[in-house]
């Protein structure tokens, strides 16, 4: 399996790229948001800040954006995780079938060479 | 029945404080909400983003006691061979790119607003990048280097380099002009704003405790399979 191969199935790397996208999209959100508040015509002097803009609340969105960033990275952690553990019962199971098919066959051996027993 | 298939059968009972830990995180977790969002007051020059502290430096803090926990757990398995804790280490380090990511991240998010950039080689978040790239470099090792002791061997190597990193990360901000503040151990805050951060550390502490333990529980199990093929093979 060649590294970007290995990478692309890594079920870790698909979490952190869908953290970094939730968090580009916020990101992006955010600025294009505050950007767009400012936009003027060529030529012009760039209007006042809106009032509701200088207040405490004006970067609300960053601190949402921070709280879903985490939430989502957690989600997708535990995801992950408990995925990974339906995974390895369906291995466990397919492990136990065939040690006990190896045991049966080695007993039907055991029967077929000393019958007596 | 062999003793492979009576391990099989007898997986371990989910554990107590598991589940203790599980509860525990989510009724802080509540507490820690109702915290930052109702009753911590709005720092005047910052504003409502100064909340991202209450995610940022738990993260930081956990991100840091990681590394310093892999590079542990590393040692232990260089000086006494045992399985478990390369196990504790690898856990640690999945866990710990996850906090380290997220460091970066809240980080980004909150530096934007307050200094009008996402990211600027501060000596702090110089470091703390060095830091998630220490923690790739671990965890690609252990899955694309040799395989058996020897890989196992070469990611402790990287974890106690790693280590050297927190301790560096930690004291930026005396050794070097930083944007960040200068005081690691917050002091002179508000009331409220301290009681507020040491809620959400130790939340985010008790939330980091229960997703080790979930993760190192697997990690376990990981290895017995692993153990199981290679007898069965």
């Amino acid at each position: 399996m060649s590294f970007i191969e290995g990478l692309r199935n890594s079920p870790l790397f698909r979490v952190a790229l869908l953290g970094a996208l939730i968090a580009l999209g916020l990101a992006a959100w955010s600025a294009f948001g505050t950007v767009g508040a400012y936009d003027v015509p060529f030529g012009m002097q760039p209007a006042p800040a809106p009032q509701a803009q200088q207040s405490a609340e004006a970067n609300l969105p960053f601190l949402f954006a921070v709280f879903i960033v985490t939430w989502a990275a957690f989600f997708g952690y535990v995801l992950y995780v408990s995925r990974r553990q339906r995974e390895m019962q369906g291995e466990i199971e397919a492990l136990r079938r065939a040690l006990d098919d190896r045991e049966r066959s080695s007993a039907d051996q055991r029967r077929e060479t000393n019958p007596n027993n | 029945m062999t003793y492979s298939t009576q391990a099989l059968r007898d997986a371990p009972p989910r554990g107590l404080l598991r589940d203790a830990l599980l509860a525990a995180s989510a009724l802080l977790m509540a507490l820690t909400l109702y915290l930052v969002y109702f009753w911590a007051p709005t720092e005047q020059n910052l504003g409502v983003s100064q909340r991202i502290f209450y995610f940022h430096v738990p993260l930081g803090w956990i991100g840091m006691v990681s590394i310093v926990v892999v590079a542990a757990a590393s040692i232990l398995h260089l000086a006494t061979g045992r399985q478990k804790w390369d196990d504790l280490a690898y856990s640690t380090a999945e866990l710990g790119i996850v906090y380290a990511s997220l460091i970066i991240v809240t980080g980004a998010v909150w530096g934007k607003p307050v200094w009008g950039v996402w990211w600027t080689w501060d000596p702090k978040l110089t470091t703390t990048l060095v830091l998630w790239f220490i923690y790739v470099g671990y965890l690609m090792m252990r899955s694309y280097g040799p395989a058996g002791a020897q890989g196992k061997r070469f990611a402790a190597i990287i974890a106690l380099i790693g280590a050297i990193d927190a301790p560096i990360i930690y004291k930026a901000t005396d050794w070097w002009r930083t944007a960040h503040p200068e005081n690691n151990v917050p002091g002179g805050l508000d009331d409220r704003i301290l009681i507020t951060l040491l809620v959400s550390v130790l939340t985010f502490t008790v939330m980091y405790v229960y997703l080790l333990m979930e993760r190192y529980s697997l990690r376990r199990s990981e290895s017995d399979l692993d153990e199981l093929y290679r007898r069965v093979a």
